[in-house]
């Protein structure tokens, strides 16, 4: 009997002018934002690719007129490359890039608000702008129109189309006291057409997901890939499950089709728009973000006497630098920087607070454990920003110490220590961790759906044939 | 449904808004549903206020501390204090608190210095949590997404639920024109509505009020526009609903019809445009403008002659017009060197402009793309309008970006005159203390009148008129095409 009622509904399902029309629908927005994610991956790491093309060709440059200096040409006054102060300041910008992951493609994260790219100089970093993409506020405000926003936003509400009348509608056209005066009960009926609704649905949803990469040209042979891969059709899987076990509970209350889809609309809005606006506020309400702008003034003040010091140097135009001002410098630099660096610190110590709410709010709604989820795959996260941040900063202390420690004993740079100039390398941080924070939002989605089906079940053990 | 020839009797109208009303109101779920959306006002609205409110104490608190360094940098040579520099810190617009806008992603403080145009910083959004890819709970989110999702729960079966019953017949039979239905079923929801944006709509003007008290002002009629916009915004999608429900066959085909339209306009379009107009419109980084003014005060602009030719050119009609020309051997070093620096001042600024200008039409032909999308979707009008009424959008930003860069030349070249008049025989010498610094003109930053505001989204205004008629026209149309039975 089951079998039966599998194959009328597969039947209906293909000659169903509706479904035909939402795949293409959808098809054409997955393929619409499996394009956009590529190229923003392409457009950064090109960006990256240039800022390390320009830091290569100066650097030759450089040691191209320390060789001619060598050989007695004349040194330009504010461009001598043999000076460890002048070219770890100005001359050489050294380039830090945080490359992208293999499944970048799937979602954009934070990518396009926190540069990926950073140029550094030995000037302390809270002085330097960092800017970001040029796409504009608007996009940046509106949100990218990624695979992300795709599944987390736009897939609920084709499960739901498609599922919204599951019941309903066989009460409407008065086929369910029909089928339930043959030998089955209607719990397994519900359940079986709710189990036919979700092949199909999984097969359309997991075929799109996992082809947009592809079409992207994301590697699946990367390392870390298959995990990430893993994880994301994990993610993808049990998203869908979940609004189609919600849609499943929802026709179990026994009303019209159209008060289940105001009712499965609202629950999307709920869960999509309200849910995380309020979790966004209590977050910035209980852990406010530390004032960037007090941070300026803050600077400003501590750096008084190294602005005095670097204002005097660069606005005596034409006038020798005296011989130990730039030790002094080095020096005020110093204590600018450790009055700074506790401002610095409370600032990623209340950002690592704000993380971990989120990370615990997260489970409030599905759509954020998704939304997180996929900025984890994808590498994009916030998360790994700051982890980014942190090495760095790292990096900035190694390149003082190069630069600082040769302008302290006055000693000119030579071909050798060019040779020997600290590199930039992102080491990522061990799967382990990401695995573990996807896992667990996996199995809260689960945990849902089992819930939500076991409720049903419930319901319509209970329930009277009646219309 | 013919048109009745003759007119409604008196009192008609009202009846019919009565009848409609009472039915709403009799749906138990209106009114859970109207306590939600009520809430979520008043939560919006609170936090939105704090954050404003915040916002415009740090700013006018940092601007203070800035003029305060700038007044007690001690002794200097003016040009060096003009590499010192100061910074304007970006007032808080007062109606941000409604409607947030893109100021989070833009920056908050400038560097005025000498020779360069620096770019504006601190913007909120590096501080962001992976939450804010939702769009976070402000008052217009709340008004533009949820409001129209609000009325078409609450109209989309108001023609089909009536055939459904029976009771749409009976309406025909009372010779009314369709018109007069219309518009009754129209002004209930529209009524229902405003019962539960009163109280909302009441602690916005104390807002207002309080914030003129102690925070930012409101200038004019900005809140009114803003109000305007959005009741004819309200009234587009009553329109819609009641054209798609005269037209439908069935509440549930006119439900998943008007759903499908918020779908498209609310969800898809907004972000869809937004992404296009990047992509077909690009424009140049704010390093790639950098890289390019400085190369160019290197070497002079691409269609012009080099710099030395041009600095000499400047610094010739500087001597003219200061009555000096001919006579540099008798000139004061100091006065020399200074309109020598005034003239490369000149330079510097001509290659910032004619980069800047390249960047400004870049920008403004990618917002134009962004809200051409408003022909497709009244959603992404309104939320032009609103941010723009807010004076939360990217052109109020870059017309303080402007002001402050207009202030940095004044101040700029009050410095290097003050030197060459006081500095005799030796510039660089010359030191200059607090009575100079005091008497460096203040910023003051006005923000733009309502009339700037309207003509530099014209386009978004027009669509939201656009939109008005075209549904009101479709909701009266359908009306009379009415199937009765």
């Amino acid at each position: 009997m089951l079998r039966a009622v599998f194959r009328v509904e597969w039947k209906s399902a293909l000659r169903d002018g509706s479904l035909r029309a939402l795949l293409v629908v959808f098809s054409l927005l997955v393929l619409y934002a499996a394009v956009g994610g590529a190229r923003f991956t392409k457009v950064e790491s090109a960006a990256a690719e240039a800022a390390q093309r320009e830091e290569s060709a100066k650097l030759e440059s450089l040691r191209a007129e320390l060789q001619a200096i060598a050989a007695g040409a004349p040194v330009k006054n504010a461009a001598d490359p043999r000076s460890p102060m002048q070219v770890g300041r100005e001359l050489l910008p050294r380039v830090a890039a945080l490359p992208a992951g293999p499944l970048a493609v799937v979602a954009v994260g934070q990518r396009d608000v926190l540069p990926q790219t950073v140029l550094l100089t030995t000037k302390p970093r809270v002085l330097e702008s960092e800017t970001s993409s040029a796409d504009g506020p608007l996009r940046q405000s509106n949100g990218p129109f990624d695979l992300s926003f795709v599944f987390v936003f736009l897939l609920p509400l084709i499960v739901i189309a498609l599922s919204y009348d599951l019941l309903s509608s066989e009460r409407e056209r008065g086929t369910l006291s029909l089928v339930l005066s043959q030998p089955v009960a209607l719990t397994r009926f519900v359940l079986s057409k709710a189990l036919q609704r979700a092949a199909l649905l999984l097969a359309i949803v997991l075929a799109f997901a996992l082809v947009a990469p592809l079409l992207a040209r994301a590697s699946f042979t990367a390392p870390g890939a298959p995990l990430r891969l893993a994880l994301y059709a994990g993610l993808v899987t049990l998203y869908t499950l979940f609004w189609l076990s919600l849609a499943l509970f929802v026709n179990t209350w026994g009303r019209s089709s159209a008060a289940n889809a105001l009712s499965l609309v609202g629950l999307w809005l709920a869960l999509l728009v309200v849910v995380p606006g309020l979790a966004s506020v209590t977050v910035d309400t209980v852990y406010p973000s530390p004032s960037r702008v007090e941070l300026i003034n803050l600077a400003r003040a501590a750096a008084k006497d190294a602005e005095s010091e670097s204002s005097a140097m660069e606005g005596n135009h034409g006038k020798p630098v005296a011989a130990d001002s730039e030790r002094r410098a080095l020096a005020v630099q110093a204590a600018f920087e450790s009055q700074v660096a506790p401002v610095l610190r409370g600032f990623s110590e209340q950002h690592a607070r704000q993380q971990s709410m989120v990370n615990k709010l997260r489970f409030l709604s599905p759509a954020i454990v998704l939304s997180e989820g996929l900025a984890e795959v994808a590498d994009a996260s916030v998360a790994r920003h700051r982890d980014f941040s942190v090495q760095v900063d790292a990096y900035h202390a190694e390149l003082k110490a190069f630069f600082g420690q040769r302008a302290q004993r006055g000693a000119a740079l030579t071909l050798a220590d060019y040779d020997a100039l600290p590199q930039f390398r992102y080491v990522a941080p061990h799967d382990d961790d990401l695995a573990s924070r996807v896992l667990s939002g996996l199995l809260a989605l689960a945990a849902a759906c089992a819930a939500l089906v076991a409720l049903a079940v419930a319901r319509l053990r209970r329930a009277s044939v009646a219309a | 449904m013919s048109d009745a020839r003759r007119p409604a009797p008196r009192g008609t109208h009202r009846a019919l808004i009565k009848k409609e009303l009472r039915e709403v109101v009799r749906d138990g779920r209106f009114w859970v549903i109207a306590f939600a959306v009520a809430g979520l006002l008043v939560v919006a609205l609170a936090f939105g206020f704090r954050q404003s409110h915040a916002v415009h104490t740090e700013r006018s608190h940092a601007q203070a501390g800035a003029d305060d360094h700038w007044r007690e940098q001690g002794e200097k040579n003016p040009h060096v204090a003009a590499h010192y520099g100061t910074y304007v810190f970006k007032p808080a617009s007062a109606l941000s608190f409604v409607d947030p806008g893109v100021e989070p992603y833009l920056g908050a403080s400038v560097k005025l210095e000498a020779h360069r145009r620096n770019d504006l910083e601190a913007g909120r959004a590096q501080d962001a949590t992976g939450l804010t890819r939702f769009g976070g709970l402000s008052v217009a989110a709340v008004l533009q997404l949820l409001i129209p999702l609000l009325t078409i729960g609450l109209g989309f079966g108001a023609w089909t639920a009536e055939r459904e019953r029976g009771t749409l017949r009976q309406l025909a039979s009372l010779g009314l024109a369709p018109r007069v239905l219309a518009i009754g079923k129209g002004f209930g929801i529209a009524a229902a509505l405003a019962a539960l944006l009163v109280p909302a709509i009441a602690l916005g003007a104390l807002a207002v009020a309080i914030g003129n008290e102690h925070g930012a002002a409101v200038s004019g009629g900005r809140p009114l526009a803003m109000a305007l916009a959005y009741v004819a915004y309200f009234v587009v999608f009553v329109a819609l609903t009641l054209a798609v429900s005269a037209r439908a066959s069935s509440s549930r085909g006119a439900l998943i019809t008007l759903l499908g339209f918020w779908v498209f306009a609310a969800l898809i379009v907004p972000r869809a445009a937004s992404d296009a107009a990047a992509v077909l419109a690009p424009v140049p980084s704010s390093r790639d403008i950098a890289d390019a003014v400085k190369s160019g005060v290197a070497t002079g602009l691409p269609a012009g002659p080099d710099r030395e030719a041009r600095v000499a050119t400047l610094t010739e009609e500087l001597l003219e017009t200061q009555g000096f020309k001919g006579a540099e051997m008798l000139m004061d070093a100091a006065l020399l060197s200074a309109i020598e620096l005034r003239a490369e001042a000149m330079f510097e600024n001509e290659v910032i402009d004619h980069h800047h200008e390249r960047l400004a039409d870049a920008i403004a032909r990618r917002e134009r793309l962004a809200q051409a999308a408003a022909l497709l979707s009244p959603v992404v009008a309104i939320r032009s309008l609103s941010m723009a009424f807010a004076g939360t959008d990217y052109a109020h930003h870059r017309h303080f970006a402007d002001g402050a860069e207009g202030h940095r030349r004044a101040l700029v070249e009050m410095l290097n005159k003050e030197m060459g008049d006081k500095g005799g025989s030796d510039a660089w010498s010359f030191q200059a203390g607090r009575d100079l610094w005091e008497r460096a003109p203040p910023f003051v930053h006005r923000q733009p009148s309502l009339h700037w505001v309207a003509r530099n989204n014209w386009l978004s205004l027009a669509s939201l008129l656009g939109w008005l008629g075209l549904a009101s026209l479709a909701a009266w149309l359908f009306a009379r095409r009415i199937r009765v039975v």
